[in-house]
């Protein structure tokens, strides 16, 4: 294009995108190849241009429409690039055709909104269950705690029967509870830059009885500092760490070891232990909310911890799996992608 | 005065209450409205203490604390309310430190300690 916005030259691809030939292209006015709506102005755009010529893209920001011979619009991305010839200035166009993109552009984005209202539903209908199912849970609670209060003595098996009342009603408490703490992981998530290993020193400060009792020993090596979320990322260190205590084996003392890793652009962590281990076909079923291996008289628990460790990974675009056999110890791994804070 | 639609919450506080020997006089009303109208009229034994639920069908806790602020100051001046809900919701407990007229936020079931140590910070 010249300094007066008519076409000098084009190539081939050009004619395609538009539709013309090249002999109804040359000397036409720029104007031409953009829909009317936006003609008016084009020649005091191309004036501005002329006047400060530099390398830069056209619209800044904004869609350009470009119009065919056959009268489509299409979207386009346009670079300017000046050249000085003998012959005076010209301007050299390079036009991408991004009306592909855009589409597509436009289905993630719809996607993406769609995806993000239906997570908060569920999210929403977790925490609505769980806090209705509390209520009457309560209910029964208080009461058993009145019958046991005036009728306690009457009946010398009365007792038993409450306390067996209680209990499953505790333990339906605290699983409720899980489900809601579940449901509610990650939403007030703040992304700061940490040091992983004090995170591990932490989460030993605060389960120093248990380690004492238990004759845990834990070793850590070089831990990275990253960007994480805080607060969830000691918790799965904490329910990992927890779970290689409680998941020993009878009189070996649980030794743990915590590493870390760098792997393609992304921490690894692992977290080893020298417990149970565990069967390979329970290996995905273990990270599923509720999911328990054995029974409550061996292994106290919820079946939460991992499911909990599961979302944080993925909180932190990683995931997490687990290398075991019963028998001989299990490793934890997971992985936590480069987050920008 | 209790505010909670759920009766047997109401009963088992009103238990508390009375065999922790804390009120002369319990009233319960199973709506907020229901209890908004017993203030509203002034007649009556009026409430030291208010224990408010939250989530109640018709009115909540929340809006009932907007309508009471439009109440006669003096009668407020006499009012401690107290929210006693099933919610251990954080936003919940962050809302109801916005509100100045809320002395404390108790997860039910109220209990005799707390009972003690909410009208031992008053009378």
């Amino acid at each position: 294009m010249n300094e007066q916005g008519r076409i000098k030259y084009i190539n081939s691809q050009t004619r395609l995108l538009f539709g013309y030939t090249r002999e109804e292209l040359i000397d036409q006015r720029l104007e031409i190849l953009i829909p009317e709506r936006f003609r008016k102005h084009h020649p005091a755009h191309t004036t501005a241009y002329m006047h400060s010529p530099s390398v830069r893209t056209m619209g800044a920001g904004r869609d350009l429409c470009a119009l065919t011979r056959d009268g489509r619009e299409i979207q386009v991305e346009i670079g300017l690039h000046p050249i000085h010839t003998q012959n005076g200035l010209l301007v050299q166009a390079s036009i991408i055709d991004i009306t592909e993109r855009k589409i597509q552009e436009a289905i993630i984005t719809r996607h993406v909104i769609e995806l993000e209202a239906k997570n908060r539903e569920l999210e929403q209908f977790t925490y609505i269950a769980s806090h209705d199912l509390q209520e009457p849970l309560r209910t029964i609670t208080n009461y058993i705690h009145l019958v046991k209060e005036d009728f306690g003595q009457l009946h010398t098996e009365l007792p038993m029967y409450i306390t067996t009342i209680e209990q499953s009603a505790k333990r339906m408490q605290s699983l409720v509870k899980g489900l809601l703490d579940f449901a509610r992981l990650g939403r007030d998530k703040v992304l700061v830059t940490a040091d992983s290993g004090r995170l591990v020193t932490n989460v030993i400060a605060d389960l120093q009885n248990l380690i004492t009792h238990s004759q845990a020993k834990i070793f850590i090596s070089d831990m990275p500092h990253l960007n994480v979320y805080e607060t969830e990322l000691q918790q799965l260190f904490q329910n990992l760490i927890i779970n290689a205590i409680k998941f020993r084996r009878e009189f070996v003392p649980p030794v743990i070891q915590i590493a870390s890793e760098q792997v393609e652009g992304e921490w690894r962590f692992s977290v080893r232990d020298n417990g149970i281990g565990i069967a390979a076909e329970y290996h995905e079923r273990i990270f599923h909310i509720f999911q328990r291996l054995n029974k409550d008289t061996e292994y106290e628990g919820y079946g939460i911890g991992l499911a909990n460790c599961k979302k944080i990974a993925e909180l932190h675009g990683g995931k997490i799996w687990v290398e075991s056999e019963p028998g001989s110890g299990s490793t934890f791994y997971f992985t936590i992608a480069k987050l920008n804070a | 005065m209790l505010i909670d639609d759920n009766r047997a919450d109401n009963y088992y506080h009103e238990r508390v209450i009375r065999n922790n020997d804390s009120a002369d006089i319990i009233i319960a009303k199973e709506s907020a409205e229901d209890g908004l109208a017993y203030l509203k009229t002034g007649e009556g034994t009026q409430p030291d203490i208010i224990f408010l639920d939250i989530n109640m069908p018709g009115m909540n806790g929340w809006e009932f604390l907007e309508e009471y602020h439009l109440l006669d100051k003096q009668l407020q001046s006499k009012v401690t309310i107290v929210m006693l809900t099933t919610s251990a919701n954080p936003d919940d407990k962050a809302k109801a430190g916005t509100f100045d007229s809320l002395l404390d936020f108790l997860v039910k079931p109220l209990s005799a300690e707390q009972l003690d140590r909410i009208i031992g910070s008053f009378f």
